[in-house]
């Protein structure tokens, strides 16, 4: 029996899908692109001046106190170790007895138990004291090097920084070959200390590198 | 079908019932009913897909970085780890890797091992000819774009890109050039961690 013609129903239920391919084409361009342009290592940057040559065209006018000498606390990077001085002289050795003959740096290298994982296909600096061992080959390795005494260095800072509240300024030199990793190290040691608990304390976050010991 | 070919078919295979009339009973003159198709969806579904990648995208653009300074991936460029917080601003950069020296992103010299041939220095060796010309041209380049634009104003920020295994002495050669150059700030970039 034929129906009327409202009642045909020549049409399906409307089950249709949404066009995706233009969203997928617009997906596929963006992904790569965004993959490309991402930057996976966060970076950040540590201000340093460098020490006035000739006319520096914005030099701090010194505003000391008469009564207080500038510490002028400078840190000498070498391959055996760190030597502190201020404007008072140098700082005799961690240790040292008064009246030592030798005169070593006031923060000698120590031998520590160092992961490999930072140092792969080379040595922990200073590389010229370590490259009579193997190199680091597997970042589970963990072996004894000389190394830079952090931790001694950072109490140092402390003692220093008791003393002179004021002093925000520390001028960083170094031999020529000292990688710029240890000196970004020492950077870190004297920006700042976080004992745990404590308020982050900070040291010496000025950093003045000084070109040039030889 | 022609007539030839029919002689060749043997006599009687014509006479063998119809195979569509094993479908119905015999006499109905209904015409078999049509198998109900089931509905077979066609095309691949791509709802998952289309959900992974859209977590993926919304994961790259939150990581997508705005930083005025952008680390390029290198072998011979692996800045230290640090503790540092402060963000880099926009300046020029110098690039220092154990081979090649650049001047915001483009190549200025070509060293060895860290160390700077004689040729290319003067003033005690620590002035770098090619780095403080091409410091030079950048620095000429904000200047006149600050004649301009009073709010670009040359500032003197350098921000120093170098690996960790480069020595104190290149370190030093490229900030005295820089130095020389008009640049009295200089920003070391280090990688957050450490």
């Amino acid at each position: 029996m034929a129906r009327k013609p409202s009642q045909r129903r020549n049409f399906q239920d409307a089950e249709m899908d949404l066009n995706l391919t233009p969203m997928m084409n617009l997906i596929a361009i963006l992904i790569p692109a965004l993959l490309v342009s991402t930057v996976f290592v966060e970076i950040a940057v540590i201000n340093v001046s460098a020490p006035a040559i000739g006319t520096a065209p914005d030099a701090e006018p010194p505003k000391d106190k008469p009564d207080k000498p500038p510490l002028n606390l400078t840190v000498t990077i070498t391959d055996k170790g760190f030597t502190l001085a201020g404007s008072g002289g140098v700082l005799d050795a961690v240790g040292a007895e008064a009246g030592d003959e030798a005169k070593g740096p006031t923060i000698p290298l120590v031998q520590k138990q160092l992961s490999c994982q930072q140092f792969l296909g080379t040595w922990p600096p200073p590389r010229s004291k370590n490259s009579s061992q193997a190199k680091c080959q597997s970042p589970d390795d963990s072996r004894t090097f000389w190394t830079y005494d952090q931790e001694a260095l950072q109490k140092k800072f402390l003692e220093l920084k008791d003393a002179f509240p004021e002093e925000k300024r520390m001028i960083i030199a170094a031999e020529e070959d000292i990688e710029f990793e240890t000196i970004i190290n020492v950077m870190d040691t004297g920006r700042m200390v976080k004992a745990e608990g404590d308020e982050p304390r900070e040291l010496f976050p000025e950093v003045v590198l000084s070109p040039g010991l030889s | 079908m022609s007539d030839v070919e029919n002689e060749n078919v043997p006599e009687g295979i014509n006479d063998l019932p119809d195979p569509d009339s094993f479908a119905a009973p015999a006499g109905s003159t209904k015409k078999p009913k049509k198998k109900r198709k089931i509905e077979e969806p066609t095309g691949v579904t791509m709802n998952s897909l289309l959900d992974i990648l859209t977590i993926i995208l919304v994961f790259l653009l939150k990581s997508y970085s705005t930083d005025p300074v952008t680390l390029k991936q290198a072998e011979d460029l692996k800045p230290p780890f640090s503790s540092a917080q402060l963000k880099a601003e926009q300046s020029t950069t110098v690039t220092l890797t154990l081979n090649n020296l650049l001047v915001d992103d483009k190549p200025v010299l070509r060293i060895e091992e860290g160390v700077v041939g004689e040729g290319d220095t003067s003033s005690n060796g620590f002035l770098v000819d090619p780095l403080f010309q091409a410091l030079q041209d950048s620095v000429d380049h904000q200047k006149r774009v600050a004649s301009f634009n009073s709010s670009a104003e040359f500032s003197g920020v350098i921000t120093v890109i170098s690996d960790r295994h480069v020595p104190f002495k290149l370190l030093s050669q490229v900030m005295y050039t820089a130095g020389q150059a008009q640049f009295s700030k200089f920003k070391f970039m280090v990688v957050k961690g450490g």
